[in-house]
């Protein structure tokens, strides 16, 4: 296993015609050795392009790609000790899958017997031992996605590449192959570059999470991190499900306390110093702001509390709710545990967890916390 | 009434099939017939539709005729050669028009495939006279080989016009995954992409042999003696005196049937490689 570094990655399609495409632009990105990075975006973001430019499979416009600090930007994919799962997965069908995991080690020219232990290796671990003669054509989907995997793992490639392999699976398998790679990556401490749109999964396999947008890599963070404090608007209304809310509001000073006026209503926010070490000093930079509050961390109460608000639809989701309301004709939906029963156009009042507001920047919709720390 | 309906839309259906059968096939027996029937036979009015004593001699003196036997070699060779040396060019010109239509976006990539298909929409008569003139300069006119190149005028831009989409409707991802096992991009080409598209390889030969088989007009325009093909010398049977219908008909007979076997044996490719872009 060994550590990925990408430097400056742009990748522009179309480069001498009228329609240029520019799919990457300008990043920059350390996967570490034995870490899984999720790149995580919304489709036609560039995800799946810098999967394929790490791969050799692209050539990049510009930027440089190492593999433990070896510059491999201009080696062909053969050369670069790779392995990748593909979304709609790849079998040879005309050989059978013993023949399918061992191709890449036969490339490899490693012995015969080696090739068995290792074959024989991952077939276990991947749940094929009892099908190694077969050929693939035929098998259902989940089964060749493992064949692919087990192809991919078993030249022990120093990064292993996964272009959205679940996103095909039907899911059962998915939950079940989802949980296998989990526990190959813990096993063998893979460095993995996963790309998917499902945050699910993101959240979940990697050990950090790298949001790309219109191809520009927005946030790498913990998926903690990335979850409780977003670098802008895209991700914070991207991560989660449903997204987070914001809510457009004024900074007020009263003396040592800070509020955020909305509308009439006046919400406090913190300690006038507390405010200082988080956000930085010139206070008075930041007049009109956006708050925001994922749907999880808003209470409704009957008694007073921060914010009035009325409540416009009630979604049913089983065991909870999706409560939409209107504070100040913006809309806001609260995650609500239980049935949410009758209550549409009363009037409600909302209890925010003051330590998850997030303030963002009103034009550049940047994090105040990250604007300040750069 | 719905029952009814679809009797007579399949009876319908029949009637049009059968008729279309007769359409084609029957200038083929009148031919078939035409080739066993003794000359005093052939002018006899009305037209008999049946041989009972098949005359053969039409045959035998067709594999005596030197001039026909040397134009069905003539043909062979020209058919055969035009076609191998257009899909050596076609094969790699194909890959790389469909390959740039995905990743690459070549500038000028729909241009450059435009210009090999407008070969195949103007008629062919406008390449005839230059084609002649350009031939007595250079010295291949009456050769093989200056047919064969006038061969691969006619299959190179049907090659690479079908090979294209072949090409176009393959899986990438195979190619790429063989490539991250290790291999280089030759071997994934030949070893992966090249065996999918076997049979629109196949189906584009047969269509590029029929067409350079039974080419007349190139062979009337370049070539007059050693280099005359079958079809030029089925003309040979039309004299000052007579025209031989028995010869004729069985020299014809002789010069489809390589293809029409060609087109039985690989009648499943022919289906799997024109349909490889329509049906998915």
């Amino acid at each position: 296993m060994a550590r990925l570094h990408i430097e400056n990655l742009t990748k522009i399609f179309g480069t001498w015609t009228k329609h240029q495409v520019i799919a990457v632009k300008d990043l920059t990105l350390t996967v570490n050795e034995g870490e899984t990075v999720a790149l995580l975006g919304p489709s036609g973001c560039g995800k799946t392009t810098t999967l394929r430019c790490i791969a050799g499979l692209e050539i990049p416009t510009s930027g440089r790609i190492y593999i433990d600090d070896e510059d491999v930007t201009d080696l062909p994919p053969s050369k670069r000790d790779i392995g990748m799962v593909f979304q709609f997965a790849v079998t040879y069908d005309n050989i059978s899958i013993y023949e399918n995991i061992a191709l890449p080690l036969k490339a490899k020219k490693i012995n015969d017997a080696e090739i068995r232990n290792r074959v024989t290796e991952v077939a276990e671990l991947l749940g094929l031992t009892n099908i190694l003669d077969i050929k693939p054509k035929g098998l259902d989907i989940s089964t060749k996605q493992r064949v692919a995997l087990a192809r991919a793992l078993a030249k022990e490639p120093s990064i292993l590449l996964l272009d959205e392999p679940l996103t095909p699976l039907d899911p059962l398998s998915r939950t079940k192959l989802r949980s296998d790679i989990k526990k190959l990556q813990k096993e063998k401490k893979l460095t993995i570059v996963y790309v998917t749109h499902d945050q699910s999964e993101a959240m979940s396999l990697a050990d950090r999470v790298a949001v790309m947008n219109k191809g520009e890599l927005i946030q790498c963070d913990t998926p903690e991190n990335v979850y409780i404090n977003p670098a802008n608007t895209f991700v914070a209304h991207f991560i989660g499900e449903p997204g987070m809310n914001f809510i457009n509001s004024k900074l007020i000073i009263d003396q040592d306390d800070v509020f955020l006026r909305i509308g009439s209503q006046n919400l406090f926010l913190c300690r006038l110093l507390e405010f200082i070490n988080k956000y930085g000093g010139d206070i008075e930079r930041y007049e009109e702001v956006i708050l925001g509050i994922r749907p999880e961390h808003i209470e409704i109460s009957d008694k007073p509390a921060d914010l009035e608000a009325i409540i416009e639809l009630v979604e049913i989701h089983g065991n909870r709710s999706l409560v939409h309301l209107n504070v100040n004709d913006t809309e806001i939906i609260v995650k609500y545990p239980g049935v949410l029963v009758g209550k549409v156009n009363e009037k409600v009042w909302l209890k925010l967890q003051r330590e998850r507001m997030v303030l963002f920047d009103k034009e550049t919709g940047i994090n105040l916390y990250y604007k300040n720390r750069r | 009434m719905v029952n009814a309906s679809k009797v007579a839309r399949d009876f319908l259906v029949n009637i049009i099939a059968i008729v279309l059968l007769i359409w084609i096939l029957f200038p083929f027996y009148w031919t078939i017939l035409t080739s066993l029937k003794h000359p005093s036979e052939i002018i006899r009015a009305p037209p008999s539709l049946w041989v009972s004593e098949p005359y053969l001699k039409n045959y035998v003196l067709t594999f005596t005729n030197v001039e026909f036997t040397k134009g069905l070699l003539n043909t062979a060779i020209s058919s055969i050669s035009a076609l191998f040396i257009s899909l050596g060019l076609a094969i790699p010109a194909s890959y790389g028009l469909a390959r740039a239509g995905r990743g690459l976006r070549i500038r000028g990539k729909d241009s450059l495939y435009f210009t090999f298909i407008t070969f195949r929409m103007l008629p062919v008569f406008v390449f005839i006279i230059p084609f002649y003139l350009l031939y007595r300069i250079l010295g291949i006119f009456d050769t093989l080989y200056g047919l064969t190149v006038a061969y691969i005028l006619i299959d190179l831009p049907l090659a690479v016009w079908f090979l294209t989409s072949f090409f176009e409707d393959t899986p990438w991802d195979i190619e790429d995954a063989y490539m991250l096992d290790g291999y280089p991009r030759y071997k994934a080409v030949l070893g992966v992409t090249l065996p999918m598209v076997l049979p629109g390889i196949i189906a584009t030969s047969i269509i590029c042999i029929i067409f350079t088989w039974s080419d007349l007009i190139f062979a009337l325009s370049l070539t007059s003696k050693f280099a005359k093909t079958a079809t030029y010398a089925l003309l040979g049977n039309i004299t000052f005196t007579q025209v031989k219908w028995g010869e004729l008909c069985a020299q014809i007979m002789i010069l489809s049937l390589p293809i029409i076997l060609m087109s039985f044996y690989i009648q499943k490719y022919l289906v799997k490689g024109l349909t490889f872009g329509v049906v998915r």
